[in-house]
């Protein structure tokens, strides 16, 4: 065979594996090929409320200079890998006659990228909602705490009251201890004592029950801001002027206010909310007795309803209600002859301070038991 | 002779060709061009008030809407892998150098300073606080450098209603 020119060069191609040719053309509308953007520059001022500024560049794309990519391979096994920003702009091409290598070196590392973003997303999401369940189950266990706290207190003045009753009961007995009026005295002292605490523990619960209701509440928010100036950064050769490229005048803007609960504040409670009297041993009086859970103004009774709701009007006397010298305690009197039921009795407390009142009706159960 | 001639056309296209072209566009040229454009960077000194009272100052190596660059790879019978990095209308990759200006510190500092002595006083305003500057840094004939711009337009930014 005779070796020619054309010959050879055909050879060439074989061997080389050969021409590719890359076109980037001006982008029309029907032009082929993988479209990118040249950008356009501008300058971001954003006010804040507390009148600074933060100034940013920033770049969208030039649809003066708007590109498509077309390419043509003869004899060619080439591969050429086009990265684009989101806004379209140009960031890698990539040409290169090993495929597999590259493509899956590049799906990979973009997987992989991609997996450890998405991996860092949840764990962050996750950190913080521990952390927000931690602060949470902290606040809760205080209010828990404190509860509790005020439940013993209260167990703990009744435990008192029921040695004390039974010591008065025995007063006129004989065969009494000597050191009778000794016991009695520790028993009065015993009372005052546990409702000392008591109190001191309600005021602990209402305090870290507000506490709890004022950090979690919504705050509000009245927010009027303008919106960003951006200003195009037009070049000349041997200078550059800013010049407006959105109106801030003309930008619609968003006043908006968060919903806002009305702020809690604790209201006052008889504890206990139910309980029971029996006739006492001499005098067959029936008083019930109930705490506040902070200082009262007065309390005046508003009306006895029995099981099926209905107002008790056949109670002669009505019970009374009165408020005790140490503001807290409130002793309601059952005449010595109601029949023996559950009533409702509802009384309107006031908790506000002298000159500023402030009502709040409560109705406790009482069970009277013969 | 023909055989020789054969021989040689061979050897040149087994050792083939391949390569990158580069070039200055205008608008001109850019509608037929097939190249990849893009912009070379040139330096700007952008001067703004924090609105606290004090002066910022920046040095922002831009894409330059004024130069616009093309560049191509080419190849026929040889392999030709090559990568370009592009950010921004910028390339930052496959050339040699990335034509970014060199502005010695000493220098830098002057302008700042010229930049200043350019601007009108940041005036406290109650709508709002002071437009930004940007300034080309150039190299005049005579070798020094010097500052072109001016204050943006409108020359308030308003920060409430």
């Amino acid at each position: 065979m005779r070796f020619t020119p054309s010959i050879a060069i055909i050879m060439a191609c074989l061997t080389a594996g050969c021409v590719t040719t890359v076109n980037v053309a001006s982008a029309s509308k029907n032009k082929p090929g993988v479209r990118y953007f040249l950008p356009k520059v501008y300058l971001q001022v954003t006010p804040a409320l507390d009148g600074t500024i933060k100034v940013e560049t920033i770049y969208l794309p030039d649809p003066q200079h708007e590109y498509s990519i077309d390419t043509a391979s003869f004899l060619g096994n080439y591969t050429i890998d086009i990265t684009r920003s989101e806004q379209g702009f140009l960031e890698q091409v990539t040409f290169n006659s090993d495929t597999t290598g590259v493509a899956k070196q590049l799906i990979t590392s973009e997987t992989n990228l991609r997996a450890a973003e998405i991996d860092a997303k949840a764990a962050k999401a996750k950190t913080e909602a521990t952390e927000a369940k931690t602060a949470l189950d902290k606040q809760t266990s205080a209010i828990a705490t404190a509860d509790k706290a005020q439940a013993d207190a209260l167990t703990a003045v009744q435990v008192a009251e029921a040695k004390l009753d039974l010591l008065k009961g025995l007063v006129g007995v004989t065969g009494v201890p000597t050191n009778f009026n000794d016991q009695l005295l520790a028993a009065r002292l015993a009372v005052e004592e546990a409702k000392v605490k008591y109190n001191a523990a309600t005021r602990t619960a209402s305090t870290t029950a507000a506490n709890f209701a004022a950090a979690n509440a919504p705050a509000a928010v009245d927010v009027k801001a303008y919106g960003p100036a951006v200003y195009y950064v037009d070049m000349g050769t041997s200078t550059v002027t800013l010049t407006e490229a959105f109106s801030q005048a003309k930008q619609t803007y968003v006043t908006w206010k968060l919903p806002v609960t009305d702020k809690v504040v604790a209201e006052v409670e008889l504890r206990p909310a139910s309980l029971v009297v029996r006739p006492a041993e001499k005098s067959r009086a029936l008083v019930a007795k109930v705490e506040a859970d902070r200082p009262l103004q007065s309390a005046v009774l508003l009306e006895v309803r029995d099981s099926t709701g209905n107002v008790v009007t056949s109670l002669k006397p009505a019970p009374l209600i009165s408020l005790q010298f140490d503001k807290l305690a409130v002793v309601i009197d059952f005449p010595p002859d109601a029949p023996a039921g559950d009533y409702r009795v509802t009384a309107r407390l006031d908790q506000g301070q002298p000159g500023k009142p402030e009502q709040k009706d409560r109705t406790v159960l009482v069970r009277v038991e013969k | 002779m023909r055989y020789t001639l054969g021989y040689l056309a061979l050897c040149a296209v087994v050792s083939g060709c391949a390569g990158i072209t580069a070039k200055v566009l205008d608008e001109t040229a850019d509608k037929s061009d097939t190249g990849f454009r893009y912009y070379d960077t040139s330096p700007f000194l952008l001067v703004y008030t924090d609105g606290k009272a004090s002066v910022e100052s920046k040095l922002l190596y831009l894409p330059d809407t004024t130069k616009l660059r093309t560049i191509k790879p080419y190849n026929f019978g040889a392999k030709n892998d090559a990568t370009f990095r592009f950010d921004k209308g910028r390339l930052i990759q496959a050339k040699a150098v990335v034509d970014e200006t060199i502005i010695p510190n000493a220098v830098l500092a002057g302008l700042e300073k010229m930049a200043t002595s350019k601007i009108k006083a940041f005036a406290n305003n109650a709508d709002g606080v002071p437009a930004p500057y940007l300034f080309r840094i150039v190299v005049k004939e005579d070798g020094k450098w010097d500052l072109q711009g001016q204050q943006a337009v409108p020359a308030i930014v308003k920060f409430a209603p």
